[in-house]
């Protein structure tokens, strides 16, 4: 399909996007081993500025260092993940907390999983699966070296496990999704809208899964880091038109969802989700909905 | 878990991991009970609670277990300057003239944690290489850099 016919998707949306836009390095301090200021201290030491991000609690862009930010004492010690902007959002909006159970159902490589298990300040636990048992390896490796010890994590399909009845506090789905070119320079190249439309319906049944596993009162978090209507608006659109929930709004930067797209009007309650987009927030593109169970 | 208490002793450490203890394969783990009763599908777990270490030949311990050993008294420690840490970390072996101080006789066939101020970068045994005496590496944690590395190469 090429680059224009997604870029003109865009510029439908509002958004005259170049294809080339890339985020900035970003790393999450692990507080489960750290604290902030010795992170900064520590990596301010080897040269490296970091600067706070105002709508995380525990991100920081990074700029400089005399080590890649992949390979030094820190990172190995485990005192920060290195996690793009965006992506620590959604965990950040699901907020959970020790003494919960909590299910991440499409966790690997686990940087949600681990960002999870420190918001629990280790406590509770949290249930993480994924059905590619190559990216359960990382995930594997990321609790290791980030010393979460409240992790159950599972090779599955998170729509067939057996949790043993578990209704769960809160539920991630960080769906799997057709991506976005920010972070991928070939994904323009591998995507098309077939992609997207099958990628919709395999987020449909987690999505149902999900609303099945959460208990009354429970709360879920589905996110994706496409920009097609297809997979976010869309969906949430699907999920509270078939399932019982109500959403509630998701404040932080970006901008609300589409009730009007691609010649679709959608419930006006779609917009108390989020859009980021790369030209607005200078990250990868994302979408973020957080849904209730009554 | 005889693998552990052979580690255990021969870093000179008491340690009782306080939980639940699991074996996936050839890892060990402890969880504590809230963790553990989330276990429904033995089958496909892959990893629970705290790593305690591998046992497929020398036992390594997990990360974990390292950290937690690192801030106690008892274990037997090397301290090394960040220069050689480094090399250490990148699974090279320690010249015992490069060793700052240690808590522990520096003796032959001893295990030792390397320590880098209060961080444990791993572990090895102190060991003769002809006329030098050196801390053979056994773990470090520059390993995480190398699955890494080994999964990105196999993707």
């Amino acid at each position: 399909m090429g680059t224009s016919v997604f870029l003109d998707r865009y510029k439908a949306m509002g958004h005259e996007l170049r294809g080339y836009e890339r985020t900035r390095r970003a790393i999450r301090v692990n507080t489960i081993l750290a604290n902030k200021e010795e992170v900064m201290q520590r990596l301010g030491a080897r040269g490296a500025r970091l600067t706070a991000i105002s709508w995380l609690r525990d991100g920081f862009h990074i700029e400089g260092g005399e080590s890649s930010v992949g390979a030094s004492f820190e990172y190995l010690l485990g005192l920060y993940s290195i996690q793009e902007a965006a992506a620590q959002f959604p965990v950040e909006i699901l907020a959970p907390s020790g003494g919960e159970v909590v299910l991440d159902m499409c966790a690997a490589p686990g940087g949600k999983t681990t960002q999870i298990a420190a918001w629990m300040g280790n406590g509770g636990a949290v249930v993480a699966v994924d059905v590619r048992r190559d990216r359960l390896y990382a995930l594997e490796n990321n609790l290791e070296r980030t010393g979460v010890e409240n992790c159950v994590a599972y090779c599955a399909d998170a729509a067939g496990l057996d949790y043993g009845g578990t209704q769960f506090d809160r539920i991630l789905l960080d769906a799997p999704c057709s991506g976005n070119y920010v972070t991928d320079k070939d994904w323009f190249k591998k995507r098309d809208i077939g992609d997207v439309e099958k990628n919709a319906l395999e987020q449909r049944r987690l999505l149902a899964a999900a609303v099945g596993l959460l208990r009354p009162g429970g709360t879920l978090v589905y996110t994706t880091c496409s920009l097609e209507p297809e997979e976010d608006e869309f969906n949430v659109q699907w999920l509270i038109e078939n399932n019982d929930v109500r959403l509630e709004e998701v404040s932080g930067p970006g901008s609300p969802a589409f009730t009007k797209v691609l010649g679709r009007s959608l419930s006006l309650e779609v917009a108390k989700c989020r859009r980021f987009w790369p030209d607005e927030t200078g990250t990868q593109g994302f979408f973020v909905a957080k849904a209730v169970k009554p | 878990m005889r693998e552990l208490k052979d580690f255990l002793e021969a870093i000179g450490a008491a340690y009782e991991p306080n939980g639940e203890r699991l074996n996936v394969n050839d890892r060990r783990f402890v969880a504590d009970p809230e963790v553990a009763a989330q276990i429904h599908d033995r089958g496909r777990l892959v990893y629970v609670g705290r790593l305690l270490g591998r046992t497929r030949g020398e036992f390594i311990p997990g990360a974990g277990l390292l950290h937690e050993l690192g801030r106690r008294e008892g274990p037997h420690k090397v301290w090394v300057d960040e220069r050689v840490g480094w090399l250490f970390a990148c699974g090279r072996d320690v010249f015992a003239e490069s060793i700052l101080r240690s808590e522990g006789e520096l003796t032959e066939g001893t295990c030792f944690l390397v320590m880098l101020g209060g961080d444990c970068l791993g572990y090895g045994r102190l060991e003769s290489q002809g006329e030098k005496t050196i801390l053979k590496n056994i773990f470090d944690i520059g390993d995480f850099l190398r699955r890494e590395r080994g999964l990105e190469e196999n993707r």
